[in-house]
This record gives structure tokens, sequence and C-alpha cells, in this order.
């Protein structure tokens, strides 16, 4: 199922970058939460977090011949320029005009010079546990978005003690590899 | 030799291991390493409240306008059901709630599909006349139904408004289903996640009635299924027939 998962992200990243039909709406379905909830963390404001949103995936769009499928995680990628858009974002609003045309996504799909930060990580985290699916993605939830102890989560889920801790060990390993994917790419 | 990944990651939750294990870990650099980054996800797990919060739908239609690309046709939809297995009935995801509904946001959806039916009422009259002489409420959307084994057409579904503000779905099909089992009607969500049942069709024409406030932007997938009568409630899993609703 996990490999399907990445089969599926591969060739969209592919599809994307020919600009095949549907490619984008695809990728807005997937990843349009994970970068509505990071603008609206860090802009605080729905109306921007909206304009950010959109910026962000016009600008995929646009410069998706620039996205190397064989290379990178599209959704990583996006995130890059979703970072870039939601730090000028922030600069307009402290009226500190960076730049005085459109900003070049471009440059900010070289990596490194916007590291994550705790409040991308969090959202990220929570985009990568949704992904893992049920029943892992409600276990790690209920682990630690909730905050209930494996012995509660046995006996809601009904699973033996040892199938919830296994799962939420394998759940981590997982989000390991997932986040450290993400986080080599930006 | 090194430990096996799960009981790392049981080192990093800060669970009993053997002492062998334990002691491994300790002095191997390769193994500590792995354990420190599996703490670190641990404490961004514990540091974040798993929420994701989905744009308005709206947000689509702009970016879709925006970059020219084509929106999807309804037709194609029903064949990619047709062309995989959808998991209809698969559990709902405790940790991707949708945010709950602000007055602010319900409010722009009311203005969005007050819209909508003015654009339906000014630019297609004809729209109207669509469902024949039986048809009394206005036709806001319809589809074609295909047959998910064959692809083939096997009728249509409309949603009819009435002035009242009531909403019918309206299946026109014909569909067979065997003795053991009964036709069950649904309007399902893009993602196939969410659902409701809106009754069963029992003839060639059925009429249900959609529950006011009910999403059809959200869940404009129509689906036949056949339920046998074995007194499970859900989705059997089992689609017959599919369309997607589009504005009429």
């Amino acid at each position: 199922m996990d490999i399907d998962r990445d089969v599926d992200a591969d060739d969209l990243g592919r599809r994307f970058a020919r600009g095949d039909d549907g490619a984008l709406e695809e990728l807005y379905r997937d990843a349009s939460a994970l970068v509505f909830t990071m603008a609206l963390r860090k802009l605080g404001s729905r109306a921007d977090a909206e304009d950010v949103t959109q910026a962000t995936f016009v600008a995929a769009w646009k410069s998706r011949e620039s996205f190397d499928p064989e290379r990178g995680v599209l959704r990583a990628w996006l995130t890059t320029i979703a970072k870039r858009r939601i730090a000028d974002a922030l600069a307009a609003r402290a009226r500190v005009r960076e730049h005085a045309a459109e900003p070049d996504v471009l440059v900010a799909v070289g990596g490194g010079e916007a590291p994550l930060d705790d409040i991308d990580r969090s959202v990220l985290v929570a985009d990568e546990v949704r992904r893992l699916g049920p029943p892992k993605s409600q276990l790690v939830a209920m682990a630690y978005f909730e905050g209930m102890t494996h012995q509660q989560i046995s006996a809601t889920m009904d699973m033996p003690i040892g199938t919830v801790k296994s799962h939420i060990r394998r759940s981590l390993i997982a989000l390991r590899d997932t986040l450290g994917v993400m986080e080599d790419a930006l | 030799m090194h430990c096996d990944e799960e009981t790392l990651a049981a080192l990093a939750m800060g669970e009993q291991v053997s002492e062998a294990d334990a002691s491994h870990a300790a002095a191997c650099a390769t193994c500590s390493t792995e354990v420190e980054q599996l703490r670190a996800i641990v404490s961004v797990l514990d540091g974040s409240d798993g929420e994701l919060v989905e744009p308005p739908a709206a947000l689509w239609d702009s970016i879709a306008e925006e970059t020219g690309v084509d929106r999807p046709r309804p037709a194609l939809s029903v064949v990619d059901g047709a062309g995989e297995a959808v998991p209809v009935a698969r559990a709902p995801q405790a940790d991707a709630e949708p945010a709950p509904r602000s007055g602010s946001r319900f409010a722009r959806w009311s203005l969005a599909a007050a819209a909508g039916l003015a654009l339906v009422a000014s630019g297609a009259a004809i729209g109207a006349q669509v469902g024949g002489p039986q048809a009394d409420g206005t036709v806001i959307a319809q589809t074609e139904l295909a047959d998910l084994s064959t692809e083939d057409e096997v009728g249509t579904a409309r949603v009819e408004e009435f002035e009242d503000g009531h909403r019918e779905l309206v299946i026109d099909a014909a569909v067979e289903v065997d003795a053991n089992a009964a036709l069950e009607v649904w309007l399902i969500d893009t993602s196939v996640e969410g659902m409701i049942s809106v009754g069963f069709l029992d003839s060639a024409e059925g009429r249900f009635v959609i529950p006011d406030g009910f999403d059809l932007a959200i869940h404009p997938i129509v689906d036949i299924s056949r339920e046998p009568f074995d007194g499970v409630p859900t989705h059997s899993g089992d689609s017959l027939v599919r369309g997607v609703l589009a504005e009429a």
C-alpha cells in the first residue's frame, strides 16, 4: 500500500512536469490542505492564506518544467514555493519591499535558503500522518495529537496493545523516512 | 549486530527493550543516531496538534481560472471510478477532520451557492424543462450514470430544486439487482470518504429528498450500490453505477 502510494506520487510528479491534463488538480487535491494550513499558521488570516495558496499553485504550474521528477519529491518542491510565498506575504505585510517585480520562484527551488521551522514541521507531520492511512493514521493521532495512552488506544480501537505499539513504531520509522526526504529537499 | 528498526523506535518512544538491545544501542554510533532521529520525530509529533485546514472549495476554481487548466469533465471521473477499485467504505480518519465550519465560511458558501443558482436561472432557462413534464422543480445539476463494469450509460441522475428550497435527487436508470439485495442510492464526496444514503431505488425512476444544507458541491458523486440484506447499514463497497453531478 505504501509502495503504491509512492508510485502514484512519482507518477504525478512526471505528469505534472509534463503539464498533463488533470495533474494540477490532482496535486491540489493532494496538497492544498498542507499549503493552506502552513500559510494559515504563519499568516493568521484566512484571506491571506487563500491568496498564498492560490499564488503557490499558480506559480508551481507556471514553473512546472523546472521540477525534475527524477530528483525531487513534488510535495517538497511545492512546499518550497509555498514557503517563499508566505515569506513574501509577511514581508509585504511588514512593508518591506524586497522585490519590485514578481519574485522569481526559481530562486527558491535551489534549497537551503529556507529551512523548515517548528511550525512547518508540525503541519508537515500532520499531513504525513494523514498519508499513513488507517489504522496507522488513527493510532498515531490518538497517541500524539490526542495524548491517549497505548492502553486507552488499545481499548478504543479494540486492538491488542502489542499491535498498537507495533503500528506506532512502524509509523515513526515511516515518518522519519518521509520527513527526512522533505527536509533534504528544502 | 545492529538493533532492528522497531527496537530503535521503541527506544525512541521510551519503551522497555531487552538489556542486550539497550546496551548495544547506547554504544553503537549508527544505532544511537537512528534513535536520535526517531526521537526528533516523536518531539515533532508532540508539538503538533495534527490539524489540517482545507481551503474553501471556491479556491480551486480561482486557480483553475488563473492557470487556464481544463476542469475535468464529469464523465472522466466515472471512467476513473470504473478503472480502479475505489475503497468506498473506507473508515473515516480520526486525524483528518475538516476544520469546524465557521459562520463566515458558511455564509460565503451560501453566497456562492446563490450565485450559482442565479447563473442557472438566467443563463439556462432551457434547463428547467430538461426533466420533461414530470419535472416540476428546476434542474440545478445532472449527470449521466454509467455501469461501472461495462462503462455503458444506463440512465441519468438530476437534482431538482423546488420553490420552497428543498432539493430532490431524481434517478432515471435501468439497474438490475438479484433477489437477495437492494439498490441503495448514495451521494459521495470526491475523495470517496464521506457519503450519505438517500434511499433505496425500487423502480426505474426514484425520487429522493436531499437534506437541506447538504453540500452537493462537496458530495457530487451519485452512486448506486448493491446492498445485501445483511443488517449492515454502511455501504457494501459493491458499487454498480456511478455518475458525477455537474451544474446544469
